[in-house]
């Protein structure tokens, strides 16, 4: 076939941007690190930080302001242990590490804390050596631009429980969107998981999931939500949610279940979340 | 190297057909770079289901369309208007032989263009076009004729059969 018909060479002429590739690269990658390590990542990650050449913000009156904040009926807090920020050109990053003071277990306290700062810090790191890649593939003056933004969210802090929201956003590609809940136990010093909720052996997979689908089901219907369930085209539908499935409890003591983006629906549906009606899950609880 | 690797691989390399298929859907710049990467998004958590390797690219291209095809009944749902211009009519006046990209999207309804598109600018064979449109291959060649004879356009003959 001759390419003489202008459709063909002009299809051809389209093609991908700087800003694509390095978007899709960044996709790639960020896949690649979720399924391999982030946490046990941290040591070696932090080491390696001591040589960066980052400004760090250690700033007592920040934490001082945050600490200040009163939370009632409690003598947890939660406050900013240190601030990165970094700007340069198109290149832009800001992490907040929260710090957790007063809970009565030390051990669990000393073991969030530290977690927290080696997530941090190895997000600053991957964050310099992205941008060192990012130079030395598209020169100093490059127009691609990254940019990434973490901290945390307090959603409960109240008699019985902390739940702590550390989330990180990818602020070009907006592929990457994570959060991690973490809820403590106050009155049992105990950081929970999902299936500590419920009694041993209570099937709370298969009753939380059925409602999900069914409210995923509803807000495809009546909210055009952008939800991938089963009788969809794509093979990533959702089924289930995991035993240990992202979560925190609210300050009403509701159950929500959290989700990724791109986790179980379209990425313009960012991360859902689902309040469990207490209905469904009263009788399988402890 | 396993499949994960294999895809990434393909993708790096093929990134520019990938945004031009998902822009013949989409037919504006942002929208075909929001698809391109949702689809390495899916592609890379349904990886599992590439059962041959040597399929990467219509496996690829079949996420493409329908993460496109979401996209677009998502938007036509949200507007009055419809967004595909669904009822294009196929006209058989002119001589096309200077059929220009532009006017091949206004002439073919989106189930032929995109048929011609795989064969004619990605030089896919039958087979993979069904598995990319997930049609059987007769269906194909079926719209592949009445595309050709729309556009009235002389395509090679080796083209057209395989």
């Amino acid at each position: 076939m001759n390419n003489n018909y202008p459709f063909i060479s002009e299809y051809i002429a389209h093609s991908a941007s700087d800003d694509l590739k390095n978007r899709v690269a960044r996709t790639v990658k960020w896949e690649r690190r979720k399924s391999a390590c982030l946490k046990s990542c941290g040591g070696i990650v932090a080491a390696m930080l001591v040589a960066s050449t980052t400004i760090f913000n250690l700033s007592p009156s920040l934490a001082q302001a945050a600490s200040d904040v009163p939370v009632l009926g409690s003598y947890v807090k939660i406050i900013t242990l240190n601030r990165f920020v970094s700007e340069d050109n198109n290149f832009s990053a800001r992490v907040d590490t929260p710090k957790i003071e007063g809970l009565n277990n030390k051990e669990l306290e000393a073991k969030l804390n530290s977690e927290f700062k080696e997530y941090a810090d190895s997000i600053i790191a991957e964050y310099n050596s992205d941008v060192a890649d990012m130079k030395k593939e598209f020169g100093d003056d490059t127009d691609a631009h990254m940019g990434f933004e973490s901290g945390y969210i307090v959603n409960t802090n109240n008699d019985n429980y902390l739940s702590i929201d550390i989330y990180y956003v990818n602020l070009v590609g907006s592929s990457s969107t994570t959060h991690t809940h973490y809820t403590v136990d106050k009155k049992h010093g105990k950081l929970l998981t999902l299936s500590d909720l419920f009694a041993p052996n209570a099937d709370y997979v298969g009753a939380i999931s059925q409602y999900i689908k069914g409210e995923m089901a509803r807000l495809n219907r009546e909210e055009d939500g952008l939800f991938w369930i089963e009788g969809d085209e794509m093979s990533d539908s959702f089924i289930s949610i995991a035993k240990d499935q992202n979560f925190y409890i609210n300050s009403n003591g509701d159950l929500v279940i959290c989700f990724n983006k791109y986790e179980v629906a379209a990425g313009a549906q960012g991360c859902p979340e689902f309040i469990i009606p207490d209905t469904v899950i009263t009788k399988l609880k402890v | 190297m396993n499949k994960k690797q294999l895809f990434e691989d393909f993708v790096t390399q093929n990134i520019d057909g990938a945004y031009r298929f998902a822009y013949s859907y989409m037919k504006n710049h942002e929208d075909a770079e929001d698809i391109v990467n949702e689809s390495v998004i899916k592609a890379l958590k349904s990886i599992s289901s590439l059962r041959e390797t040597t399929y990467i690219k219509p496996w690829f291209y079949k996420i493409i369309v329908n993460t496109a095809l979401s996209a677009i009944r998502r938007k036509s749902k949200r507007s009055t208007t419809p967004y595909e211009d669904a009822e294009c009519p196929l006209t058989v006046e002119d001589d096309h032989s200077n059929l220009t990209f532009e006017s091949l999207t206004q002439l073919l309804e989106p189930k032929y263009r995109e048929i011609i598109i795989l064969r004619f600018c990605e030089r896919m064979s039958l087979s993979e076009i069904s598995d990319v449109l997930q049609l059987n291959e007769n269906t194909v060649k079926t719209r592949l004729y009445t595309a050709i004879k729309t556009l009235k356009i002389n395509l090679e003959e080796d083209l057209i059969h395989e």
